[in-house]
């Protein structure tokens, strides 16, 4: 078993050979991760079950798709992603080839977590072959049984020389940065954030941090209570509200609380049935750390529980749960909460709405539902997030073409399709001149003269005009 | 006192003020004239500092920036609308696009040896993308730091744009608080303390630190020319350029010739005595000065070495044969003195590069696009100019920026925009069709798995090229038959008409 150090080196070896810049072994290496995917579906699914008991509905659309299309998409388009572009020119250098090279960034450190182990482990993975790294993942130890497996498969179907996993807990990774890297991408909480990005600050090394947040959920103006209820459910509940992108809480007039509440008591009986614990479809807390943090937070709140509260802690499990009269400082309006439990919170006015989201960081996702595009436009202008979605929840990160990511203490960087390849890019500025112009390059010799500088101001102004070349 | 000012700044961005692009536009105008306006006081301020021609404060600070507001004034309504994205089937009927929105408070950190450029250019981009920012110009260059503080007032909203002065102490406290950005440039060793400060908000940042710049002359060349392109680009600014070429790399044979066109070009542009020539700098300061001349003792140049610490001028120099592992070349030189490193070819010269951090700037000198290609494919580096040095940052389309120890991010153009500028997904659904939303609620049986995993599916359509060639071929073939049917037609038709005629002309 090769230590940290050895792994290291030998992946900055393979490296160095030059063997990840062909387009041929990157597409080559994306299809193999895809057959790793396919051929072990069944223990991905069972991996994962043992995990999160996540029901298989959510692990093939949350983990096994998700990855898939991400393959197809990179492998589609590695081709165009690929190739230089070009750049406008100035008058002094329109006989010169200007363009972009992408390159590989070189040894790639991603750190994944425990919510969605395979998606957040692969996803980045995906951009980072495209763009022609080598790359060690550190997959979370607290889904134990998904670290086990993509521990024994990813040698199987990868490249061992460019690709490795390494695994364990907090003390192996902080060994694993001590190495130098030349990117690392974590996705996790904000204090282990600060302190990865202090160990990359070390070796100047850049970083992408996808963290998480309260993710607020607006319900102004006049709205389709029923199928606001139904996808404001499912985007809270899967994955038994543990996804960075859930909706954390609701901000809503109590008329809408009113109307909201039997809609959601009636969703989640048809979504999970009279007892949520025997539904096949509703997924269990990962840990019992987690199931008791999350247990002390209700019983410590001051809320009102209207739907839900039970829990079993041999099943790690917690029904889906709503709670009222919650106080702005209330201890479930303190972190994320990440666990099936949904705050509802009476603002009367859809501008304290958005002055109560204003004065809290700014989330990873923010929701707005209504059937107002005046409301919905007014949150956009007024608020800021990684990502907005309204209407709905969760389903913006499926799309390819947007760059997933936070902003301000949600994150920094973003991935998904075309955004991962950049991620791990770097986009080198080239400049090929030839030996002709000599005389024109004369205007920015010495000895200096004022006529020299009017022409040279002509030469170097970015053309906003039609020139004659 | 910073506190204050940070606060206003922080106030005056809530406000929402600087988002309207007509602000902006308004804002950058004002930027526009300061230049303008006030270019002799710039001069002046340069000239105390660095000792910089009037020449060179133009060609080196004034048209870059000058251009950058050109720019941004030109293109900014374009930089600051949604940018729509290709859909899935889910979402085929909603919108989806990233909108540019401002980050907030950026604190920028300039550095000495171009202080007007590498503050105000990176200012430009702050204000495009609708942030407020807090200036922190460079103490070494203190008179331009001074004059920044007084005119910048005088034309940028106040308590949007503050400027903020001081040394180390200063700048350290102004790292303690919470920013949106730091955009930094100076030093590596600096770089990482940034950095790290940034770490304890989680504040995103960009560095453009430095390195040493290789530069790759190829036996196969145009020496002359060549050796007049690197002259300007290692002397101008006195050395003092952070894509300056560090140190040249060639083969034996060629380092005499090397070494006599670098003195004939020399002659041309400072004269038999650059000391007396108006348009040669001198070090910014006597730590600098006692820095560079350190570096060369002990190495007998081939071209100048004569130094005068009363003026901190050092004559433009040259050793050649310099050992890969001197002093000389640990550190970045930052200064008129130019190491030549002998190698055995463009093999030896690669691996020079590769086994050193990566720099910000690469240069290659050569007839031959085999040498350039293979250069170019088998290092990296921030940037590269080939057959000329420098010149790659001119031009604002290309992103300038650093990699591994060079820096990380980039700025220019619209890349400063991009840079400073949060892309936020927006996805807007409407709450109609929820039928076709019904797939992938539970309960889950195997037909609404997947219709649910055929709505997610992405692109909406095929756009690889095997399909596009198929698509064009089939277009072809149909626009093909299409012609011969109605030709058919035609000739069916006009042999008809034809009958008819007949038929009527003998009837």
């Amino acid at each position: 078993m090769d230590t940290q150090r050895e792994i290291v080196d030998r992946l900055r070896l393979a490296f160095r050979s030059g063997i990840t810049l062909s387009e041929q072994f990157r597409c080559a290496q994306l299809s193999k991760l895809m057959s790793m995917i396919k051929d072990n579906e069944k223990d991905i699914l069972s991996a994962l079950h043992k995990d999160l008991g996540k029901p298989k509905f959510e692990a093939i659309l949350a983990e096994i798709d998700i990855v898939i299309n991400e393959i197809h998409y990179a492998i589609n388009n590695l081709p165009s992603w690929m190739q230089s572009d070009y750049v406008n020119k100035t008058l002094a250098t329109k006989l010169d080839d200007c363009f972009v090279r992408k390159e590989p960034l070189g040894v790639v450190l991603i750190i994944g977590t425990w919510n969605y182990p395979l998606q957040l482990l692969l996803l980045p993975m995906v951009g980072a072959i495209a763009a022609g790294n080598c790359v060690i993942i550190k997959p979370s130890e607290v889904s134990a049984a998904t670290d086990l497996l993509i521990a024994e498969l990813i040698p199987k179907y990868l490249s061992q020389d460019c690709y490795a996993v390494v695994s364990g807990g907090a003390e192996e990774t902080k060994a694993l940065l001590q190495n130098r890297f030349d990117h690392i991408f974590y996705t996790g909480s904000q204090t282990v954030a600060r302190s990865i990005l202090q160990q990359a600050s070390v070796h100047l090394t850049p970083v992408t941090l996808e963290l998480g947040g309260k993710c607020p959920c607006l319900i102004y103006g006049r709205v389709n209570i029923a199928a606001a209820a139904r996808r404001l459910a499912w985007a809270k509940f899967f994955n038994a509200g543990q996804s960075c992108v859930a909706p954390d809480y609701v901000l809503c007039s109590q008329a809408t609380c009113d109307a909201l509440l039997p809609a959601l008591c009636e969703t989640l009986k048809d979504f999970y049935g009279e007892e949520p614990q025997t539904s096949p479809d509703f997924c269990r807390i990962v840990s019992q750390r987690h199931w008791t943090h999350l247990t002390e937070l209700l019983k410590k709140s001051s809320t009102k529980v209207v739907m839900g509260g039970q829990s079993d802690q041999e099943d790690k499990y917690i029904a889906p749960t709503v709670v009222v009269d919650v106080a702005k400082d209330d201890v479930l309006m303190e972190k994320e909460i990440f666990g099936p439990i949904l705050p509802i919170i009476s603002v009367e006015s859809l501008e304290k709405a958005i002055d109560f989201v204003n004065d809290k960081e700014k989330p990873l996702a923010l929701y707005v539902f209504s059937d107002e595009t005046s409301v919905i436009k007014t949150v956009l202008q007024k608020t800021s997030s990684g990502g907005f979605c309204s209407n709905d929840g969760i389903v913006h990160m499926s799309l390819p073409g947007l760059p997933f990511g936070g902003v301000g203490a949600s994150g920094w960087g973003s991935y998904h399709g075309r955004w991962g390849f950049e991620t791990f890019s770097h986009r080198r500025a080239c400049m090929l001149r030839g030996w002709a112009l000599e005389r024109l390059n004369g205007l920015r010799y010495p000895p200096y003269r004022d006529d020299k500088l009017s022409w040279l101001r002509w030469t170097a102004a970015p053309k906003t005009f039609c020139s004659i070349m | 006192m910073e506190w204050e000012v940070i606060q206003r700044a922080k106030e005056a961005f809530v406000s929402g003020r600087s988002r309207p692009l007509d602000f902006r536009l308004q804002q950058l105008q004002a930027l526009q004239r300061m230049i303008t306006e006030r270019e002799a006081e710039i001069t002046t301020a340069l000239k105390q500092d660095i000792n910089r021609s009037q020449y060179d404060t133009s060609l080196l600070e004034l048209i870059g920036i000058e251009n950058e507001i050109n720019l941004a004034l030109d293109k900014l309504a374009e930089w600051a609308s949604p940018r729509p994205v290709e859909k899935t089937l889910l979402t085929v009927s909603d919108e989806a696009y990233i909108r540019p929105e401002p980050l907030g408070l950026v604190l920028i950190i300039g550095a000495w040896n171009y202080p007007w450029a590498v503050t105000l250019i990176p200012l430009v981009g702050a204000i495009a993308a609708g942030n407020a920012a807090v200036v922190k110009p460079s103490e070494i260059s203190g008179c331009s730091s001074l004059l920044l503080e007084t005119l910048l007032p005088r034309y940028l909203d106040k308590d949007l744009y503050p400027v903020v002065t001081g040394g180390v102490a200063e700048t350290q406290e102004l790292l303690k608080h919470r920013f949106d950005h730091i955009f930094y440039t100076g030093s590596s060793v600096v770089g990482k303390v940034v950095m790290e400060a940034a770490s304890r908000h989680l504040t995103p940042v960009t560095l453009e630190l430095g390195g040493k710049s290789p530069c790759y002359i190829d036996k196969n060349c145009h020496i002359r020319v060549a050796c007049r392109r690197i002259t300007w680009g290692k002397f101008i600014n006195c050395g003092q350029t952070c894509i300056a070429p560090d140190y040249i790399l060639c083969e034996p044979c060629v380092q005499g010739r090397v070494v006599e066109s670098i003195r004939q070009t020399l002659m041309e542009f400072y004269g038999p005595d650059p000391k007396s020539s108006p348009d040669y700098g001198r070090m910014v300061n006597q730590k600098h000065f006692n820095r560079v001349v350190a570096l060369m003792e002990g190495y007998a140049p081939v071209l100048g070495g004569q130094c005068d610490a009363s003026e901190r001028y050092i004559a433009p120099t040259v050793l050649k044969d310099v050992p890969p592992h001197s002093r000389l070349m640990q550190e970045e030189i930052f200064g008129p003195v130019l190491p030549i490193v002998t190698v055995s070819g463009l093999e030896e010269a690669i691996n020079f590069v590769n086994e050193r951090e990566k720099p910000l700037a690469l240069y290659i000198f050569s007839n031959d696009k085999k040498v350039i290609k293979k250069m170019i494919e088998e290092t990296t580096s921030g940037g590269v100019t080939v057959n000329d040095v420098m010149m790659h940052y001119t031009l604002s389309s290309l992103p300038f920026g650093g990699v591994g120890q060079s820096g990380m991010g980039s700025y220019h153009g619209k890349h400063t925009f991009e840079q400073l500028s949060h892309h936020r997904a927006c996805l807007l659904r409407s709450l109609a069709m929820e039928s076709v939303n019904l797939s992938r609620y539970p309960p889950q049986d195997r037909q609404r798995a997947s219709r649910a995993r055929m709505a997610l599916k992405s692109p909406l359509i095929d756009l690889s090229k095997k399909t596009y060639v198929w698509a064009v071929t089939a277009t072809v073939i149909a626009v093909g038959l299409l012609v011969t049917l109605v030709v058919i037609l035609l000739i069916a038709a006009g042999l008809n008409c034809t009958c008819w005629y007949w038929r009527g002309f003998y009837n």
